[in-house]
């Protein structure tokens, strides 16, 4: 098996910005809650968070499974 | 709960924690079931106290990025329609918008409970009828033991495509026909309303493209994901505009089923097919039962009937939340099991396999140095005409020096959105194999016979890459990318990166490339990667008896001193290479642009191999192979040798 670490690079990566986006979104979650729920055009906040976490932590899920070594049968 | 606005319920950390665990679950059944997780999420939402409109609209926002990312990856399977994905697309969007309208209107007019209501009656009649036919389906399957039926057009499809209504007509290539676009109208719209609904439109969409339309089962699963997409930048922006979207709810779902969903895709390839939809349907019918039991507390709200005692509503929706809980648990407990147990004698079956090629290894004589020998030749293979080239000089260089030679084609597995997942691997190994299946014939054409591998994995580079570990591989031979425009300079990132990872040499092989039979040209810079480039010449250069010319090139701002250095180094190779009893010359070349003076020398001298010393970097620096080496293969109209030192 080669060295696990080899791989690490993009997981950690990935995570890191995973983590940050999280982080942010929560820290700010007062403001958020409330700009969004205002309705008009705040809907471009959920829309631009939606797809810069689905980027980055589909990324990093993908990552993941295959760094445990988890794959389908064949 | 209490809520912060009218809308937003209020997030605690045990909000979160379930929130979490809901997106998991939810991830792994839609995963393993292929269809979207919304039927079990929006439910979850509403039975932790979020109104059924939030918990609609975070749904949608939730899917729509991760419809994207699922319809171009099945695309690259060749398996979305886009022509009818937009078509229906448009009309599931009108859908969509009335869905949401509708939504808001009864929301406006009968507060939330109203609004639950809807939801709620919408759940009990879609999943009623939904699971009802699934668990028929398993129990046909199970009784009649014919997994693989084979799909067949029905009757009603049939007629649809019999069906002319001059100036209606489109042509789909999913369908090789033209269908009247007055049938995917109401298609399409009863998607989109579905979807506004209760966040899941593919329970409609899904079934009407395959038994209305006659569409195959993996290009509606497929295309119906680029409906999803359309449908929900639509349904977003609708109820986002309203301030119904709770994008934390979204995002904590989110989380969760990222990882359960690809989880429970690959749980579908370890379990027989009616498992799968016994799963489906069972849980279908108990989130069913959990809805339809909160209807009455929805109902007396209204007013509609007699008020019911708070006592009795607490009970009620305990009993819902417990009920939806226990389904849940009880798939996810069934698919992790199948996953467990499959992968568990999987491995098993994997393990004896791998000690057996262990075994062949270690019989084998050992080396004290690698370099130069060529014993287990890898070559990679897409069925591509950029891999062509590599699998002939691959196989003609294991016939002459009658090295093992092993074949490896590999499938792309990357099913963190959509399901499927059993029939989007069996077709895309079903492919593979045939690649891998023509690469024998060529081989065999050739006179020798290739060991056949097929890996599966998210990147190409690193199952190569641990092949060639597993196999104590000498050398991988790859194929390079195009050479017109922007990518006559580009080495293909995959050739790249298994430049930079692997632990032994890389032949690359430009597409029109053959075996060398004239000159090899070795290239040296001074350094240790130098002379392992040397080594590795002088063995091919024995092994098919020919001359060798070896050049280093200097740069005008070389000094004195370091032009030395490289005539010094350049006169010590030699003198090793012709000790071997090898015919060498040597030269010194100037010029500012080493790597087109390497390949424009090795074109006068009429060189069909270049070899070169590559820096076994680490870090980052892993994957910037020196700029004169990716130069030197990118222009090079002949195979370049890459010696790993």
């Amino acid at each position: 098996m080669p060295d696990k670490r080899k791989d690490l690079g993009p997981l950690l990566t990935f995570g890191g910005l995973t983590a940050v986006l999280y982080f942010l979104l929560f820290y700010f979650e007062s403001e958020i809650v409330e700009l969004t729920s205002q309705g008009g055009w705040t809907f471009l906040l959920p829309v631009a968070v939606a797809f810069a976490i689905s980027y980055s932590h589909g990324n990093f899920t993908s990552q993941f499974w295959d760094w445990l070594g988890i794959k389908a049968k064949h | 709960m209490e809520t912060i606005n009218a809308s937003f319920i209020h997030l605690d950390l045990v909000g979160v924690l379930l929130l979490l665990i809901f997106g998991f679950v939810g991830g792994l059944v839609s995963g393993f079931i292929g269809s979207g997780g919304a039927f079990v999420l929006t439910p979850a939402m509403m039975s932790i106290g979020v109104p059924g409109i939030v918990a609609v609209a975070s749904n949608i926002c939730h899917k729509f990025p991760k419809a994207l990312v699922g319809a171009l990856k099945r695309a690259k399977y060749g398996q979305v329609d886009f022509k009818l994905g937009a078509v229906l697309g448009v009309s599931a969007e009108a859908g969509m918008l009335y869905g949401a309208h509708l939504q808001e209107s009864i929301k406006t007019a009968f507060g939330h409970a109203g609004s639950n209501l809807y939801v709620s009656a919408a759940f009990v009649f879609v999943l009623a009828i939904v699971g009802g036919f699934v668990l028929l389906d398993a129990w046909k399957i199970h009784r009649t033991g014919d997994y693989h039926a084979e799909e067949k057009l029905t009757r009603l499809a049939r007629w649809v495509q019999a069906l002319n209504i001059p100036g209606t007509m489109i042509y789909f290539p999913s369908i090789k026909t033209r269908i009247s676009f007055l049938v995917t109208i109401p298609i399409g719209f009863a998607t989109g309303m579905l979807a506004a609904t209760i966040a899941v439109g593919g329970f409609i969409g899904v079934p009407a493209m395959m038994y209305v339309l006659g569409v195959p089962a993996l290009m509606a699963s497929a295309s119906e994901l680029a409906i999803a997409f359309i449908m929900g930048v639509g349904g977003t922006i609708k109820y986002g505009w309203g301030g119904f979207v709770d994008i934390r709810l979204a995002m904590i779902i989110l989380a969760g089923s990222l990882f359960g969903i690809q989880l429970g895709a690959i749980g579908t390839t370890y379990v027989k097919p009616y498992m799968v939809k016994v799963v489906m349907g069972v849980i279908m019918i108990v989130v069913l039962v959990s809805r339809a039991i909160v209807i009455p507390v929805y109902l007396s709200d209204l007013k509609l009937i007699g008020e019911i005692a708070p006592e009795t509503v607490r009970h009620l929706q305990n009993l819902s939340f417990g009920i939806m809980s226990l389904a849940l648990l009880a798939g996810a407990g069934i698919i992790l099991r199948a996953l467990i147990m499959g992968m568990h004698t999987h491995h098993k079956e994997l393990a004896v396999a791998a000690a057996t090629t262990a075994l062949a290894a270690r019989r084998k004589p050992l080396r004290l140095s690698p370099v130069g020998h060529f014993d287990h030749i890898l070559t990679a293979t897409d069925g591509s005409e950029f891999s062509a080239g590599a699998l002939r000089v691959a196989t003609r260089f294991a016939k002459r020096n009658q090295a093992e030679l092993t074949t490896m084609s590999m499938v792309m597995i990357d099913l963190e959105i959509e399901g499927m997942a059993a029939e989007v691997i069996k077709q895309a190994e079903g492919e593979a194999r045939q690649v891998l299946a023509a690469a024998q014939a060529v081989a065999r054409a050739e006179g020798y016979d290739t060991r056949i591998e097929l890996r599966q994995g998210l990147n190409a580079h690193k199952e190569i890459v641990r092949l060639a570990d597993d196999q104590h591989a000498d050398l991988i031979v790859m194929g390079r990318r195009g050479r017109r425009g922007v990518a006559l300079m580009m080495v293909g990132e995959s050739t790249r990166k298994v430049i930079g990872y692997a632990d032994c040499s890389v032949l690359v092989v430009p597409r029109a490339a053959g075996i060398w039979e004239r000159r090899i040209l070795l290239a040296t810079d001074g350094s240790r990667h130098g002379e392992m480039a040397a080594e590795a010449a002088g063995q091919v250069a024995k092994i098919f008896g020919l001359p060798i010319t070896l050049i280093s090139v200097l740069r005008p701002k070389f000094d004195d001193q370091r032009r030395a250095e490289a005539q010094l180094e350049v006169d010590r190779v030699r003198d090793a290479l012709s000790r071997e009893g090898i015919e060498v010359d040597s030269n010194m070349l100037e010029g500012a642009d080493p790597a087109a003076a390497i390949v424009e020398f090795a074109r006068q001298r009429g060189a069909d191999l270049i070899v070169m010393g590559s820096h076994g970097r680490t870090g980052i620096g892993r994957l910037l192979l020196g700029s004169v080496s990716e130069q030197v293969i990118g222009l090079a109209t002949c195979p370049v040798l890459m010696v790993k030192a």
